[in-house]
């Protein structure tokens, strides 16, 4: 980018909302994955007239906009690795309008998924989706990932509470798609099908969600294991019981004693797999549904089962859970986070790869599961200084992936392809799929400027 | 109607044959249902595709709670088949007992059970279809959860064959509920009924299904001789036995408010002839007419926006079915065959005054989305076959 066209961008939004400094340009290189590109400039527009200004000069003179929120990102689906602009959407972060009874909230893209939540809750409402990021990553970039969490086994990921939207075409045309109401009014549902694309085919400037009551009652259960199969087969069998939990989580040794030595909730160290199970609903359905649970979980040797018995209790287990992916920073340097999903009966089979895999490169592999959607987050630990060990790493997650699609799994469960996993599209889709699918990018931006060639090359 | 080209494939490779013959020698392809649901007219040259021989149960897998069936298979019989083996596709269309899995799930066929049990795209985890292309894909599996690449299963579910032909489905699969009960109340007026529809939402009872019908609507339920013809709210409650009584209880003192009485039928054989003949007779008043009109609401201006279709719509035309599910805070409408052509529009302007909006039965209507909506009608179907695609883009 030339300084005219930086210039420009001072036009269109306060100067204050442009940084172009070295150290500036260095804080936007980054996401939670390990790559880097740096962006030209950064714009943090503040209104959906400016979003639409700065895209259709984009356009115009085909500059790469990358859109991004909080930069949680695991796939690397937020870094700049083609310049041009990074647009940070995090000034726009207003909750617009919160509807209790039409159950119906609407958000700017900035807005952060727990303060949500915090707005909500006393009134008796929650937001679905949880990802474990949900203290500091936005809710655009939810919708742009599909985010899921712990709560998806029961209650679904982003997609299915997304009613419509705003959005700014890559011309910087404004289009309202869906309503605030409870069902969408064109049956091709374009609303859903922009939700998970990585902000590829437009940038949302409002968002209209769907909020839930929060069910009467809870259980929280804690159960240990002296194998991961055993938990793994808990876990189906507790489905195949006719029992849908709000959540079943999985955890493994390695991640026991990181939450452990993190948060001291005096977890059993010597079990090798936890499972940390919620049912919800009315309070008369609840007794009866841990009662099934229970009787699996013997069924599958468990070790140690236990209620929790008070909301502080409750709150402590989910500390533990949500706060372990940063708790492995103790153990090693470095992590990295793969995101899989395989049939939930192959999570045994995937389970024991995974254990294989971090044998044969000498690499602490911890296993972190919403295992009730068959979906892993294995963690991968490192010293990321270490460029051997770095490509150890990456010969490890590729195997990983191959594993899960020989499992007839799929590449990502809720992070996204990015730039991570675009190498690996192919293991995962024929050839007249791929070619689809880059021909819907170009109808949506056929100057291909929008987080341009993440997913898959697009071309022009 | 006369109808010479009817096609019925015998398998994918059949299909994709027919396909890539449509395309070669420019014939518009359609579903066989569409001939009774919308009666479109069609030429000689148009092919007719009936999905019924590819109807396979080709994987039921009660590890994973999902099954892999052809499209072709009858929605109706397709649910019969999983309640027997304990299983349950929430699904439910007055369609059902007519059309094929692919022509609901392709058509999107409003579920009475919207709401509390999602959309299609919640339950459909694998496709395999044939596209207007010619290219037969695959995408998806067993998997819950997916987010590799864009989400090209979201985009052909409602896609009203502009784009292709699903002939194989995964699909996610539910535990069959303990118990069923449906519960029927006879209101006063439409507007009480959907008052009282609307507080039930918020006591935690989750229906499964929250219908109001009007006085027309009642007689939807003809054959039974236990229901006053009076506007109707329709319950179904479904869970767990230990809940069920409570759930009943909270059911009751709703309605009380509004002096409704209620019949609660526990008898799960009744309960299902109940929802074939409502289901049936609903299908029938649609095949009479192809004006229907569907529209959403808020749930809080519902019972008002309600109340005035139905007195102003009697008081226009002629006599109206009106069918609301309460749970979505989505209705249609569905007109005698006296009601002559000024309905339409007074209904538009009592959807408009209460900022409802109507659903068009027609796609590629979001507004600012044409350029983008047409380019992608050329990636999905660059020869036209589509019989409801249109001009050539």
């Amino acid at each position: 980018m030339n300084s005219k066209q930086i210039n420009y961008f001072k036009t269109i939004v306060d100067p204050k909302n442009i940084c172009t400094t070295k150290e500036e340009l260095l804080v936007y290189e980054y996401d939670a994955t390990l790559l880097k590109g740096a962006p030209e400039v950064i714009v943090f527009p503040e209104t959906t007239g400016q979003v639409s200004l700065i895209l259709a000069y984009a356009y115009q003179e085909n500059i790469p906009v990358t859109t991004r929120g909080a930069g949680t990102n695991l796939s690397g689906g937020t870094i700049p690795d083609q310049g041009g602009i990074a647009l940070v959407l995090t000034k726009m972060n207003k909750v617009l309008e919160i509807d209790f009874e039409n159950r119906v909230v609407v958000v700017e893209p900035g807005t952060i998924n727990q303060e949500l939540q915090d707005m909500l809750t006393p009134h008796g409402y929650y937001y679905p989706p949880d990802p474990a990021s949900m203290k500091a990553c936005t809710i655009g970039g939810n919708v742009g990932e599909c985010s899921g969490g712990p709560r998806c086994l029961k209650y679904g990921v982003t997609r299915d509470y997304i009613l419509g939207m705003e959005m700014v075409l890559s011309t910087g045309e404004v289009v309202a798609i869906g309503s605030k109401q409870q069902v969408n009014p064109d049956p091709l549902d374009i609303v859903k099908f922009m939700v998970g694309s990585e902000g590829t085919l437009g940038v949302f400037t409002k968002l209209f969600l769907k909020i839930k009551k929060i069910s009467e009652a809870k259980k929280t259960m804690l159960c240990t294991f002296n194998s991961v199969k055993d938990a793994s087969r808990t876990v189906a069998n507790i489905v195949r019981e006719g029992i849908v939990p709000t959540t079943l989580e999985l955890m493994d040794n390695l991640l026991i004693n990181c939450a452990e030595d993190f948060i001291g909730l005096g977890l059993d160290r010597t079990a090798d797999a936890l499972l940390l199970i919620e049912v919800d609903g009315l309070k008369e359905e609840l007794d009866g549904q841990v009662e099934v649970i229970k009787k699996v979980c013997e069924k599958n040797n468990v070790k140690g089962f236990k209620i929790a018995q008070s909301a502080k209790e409750v709150d402590q287990l989910w500390t533990a859970r949500r706060t372990v992916i940063g708790a492995v920073a103790r153990k090693r340097p470095s992590y990295s986070m793969q995101d899989v999903t395989v049939p939930r009966n192959k999570l045994p089979d995937i389970v024991e790869e995974i254990v294989n895999i971090s044998e044969k490169y000498n690499l602490p592999i911890g296993v972190l599961a919403h295992a009730g959607d068959g979906n892993l987050h294995p963690l991968v630990l490192f010293d990321e200084r270490n460029q051997e060990e770095v490509e150890k790493v990456h010969e490890a997650e590729f195997l990983i992936c191959k594993k899960a699609l020989s499992l007839g799994g799929t590449l990502s469960g809720e992070h996204g392809i990015g730039l991570l996993k675009k190498p690996f599209l192919d293991q995962e889709f024929a050839p007249e799929v791929l070619s689809l699918k880059r021909q819907i990018m170009l109808a949506f931006d056929s100057g291909n400027i929008l987080n341009p060639d993440k997913i898959l090359e697009v071309g022009k | 109607m006369v109808v010479n080209n009817i096609v019925d494939p015998k398998d994918n490779k059949e299909l994709q044959e027919i396909i890539s013959k449509a395309i070669s020698q420019n014939q518009k392809l359609l579903l066989k249902e569409n001939l009774e649901l919308k009666a479109p007219t069609v030429d000689e040259k148009t092919v007719v595709i009936d999905l019924a021989h590819l109807n396979k149960v080709i994987e039921l897998d009660k590890d994973n709670f999902t099954i892999t069936v052809e499209g072709g298979i009858n929605f109706l019989e397709f649910q019969t088949l999983l309640a027997e083996k304990g299983f349950y596709f929430p699904m439910d269309t007055y369609a059902s007992g007519h059309t094929s899995l692919s022509y609901n799930v392709l058509h999107a066929l409003p579920s009475y059970s919207l709401g509390e049990y999602g959309n299609y795209r919640e339950y459909v985890l694998g496709i395999e279809a044939v596209l207007f292309n010619g290219d037969l894909i695959k995408i998806g599996g067993k998997n819950i959860k997916n987010v590799s690449g864009l989400d090209i299963i979201g985009l052909m579910i409602g896609s009203q064959e502009y784009f292709g032909i699903i002939n194989n489905f995964t699909l996610r699969l539910l535990p069959l509920p303990e118990e069923k009960q449906v519960v029927i109340c006879n209101f006063k007026d439409i507007k009480t009924a959907q008052e009282a529809a609307f507080q039930l939402t918020n006591k935690g009872i989750s229906p499964a299904k929250l219908l109001v019908v009007n006085t027309s609507g009642a007689q939807l339920l003809e054959n039974n001789t236990k229901i006053t013809k009076s506007p109707l709210l329709i319950v179904e409650l479904e869970g767990f036995k230990a809940s069920m009584q409570r759930k009943i209880s909270i059911l009751q003192e709703t309605v009380a408010q509004y002096d409704a009485t209620c019949l609660i039928i526990s008898d799960n054989i009744e309960s299902r002839d109940l929802w074939t003949i409502f289901r049936e007779n609903q299908y029938q008043l649609l095949a009479k007419t192809v004006d229907s009109v569907s529209f959403s609401g808020f749930y809080t201006k519902l019972p008002e926006m309600v109340t005035q279709l139905d007195n102003e719509l009697v008081k226009c035309c002629s006599d109206f079915t009106i069918i609301i599910n309460c749970l979505i805070g989505s209705g249609m409408i569905i007109p005698s065959e006296k009601a002559g052509t000024d309905w339409y529009e007074e209904v538009g302007k009592i959807v408009d005054k209460y900022q409802g909006r109507i659903l068009d039965k027609k796609s590629f209507k979001e507004p600012g989305m044409g350029i983008v909506q047409e380019k992608l009608k050329a990636a999905f179907d660059p020869a036209n076959i589509s019989f409801f695609g249109g001009e050539k883009v």
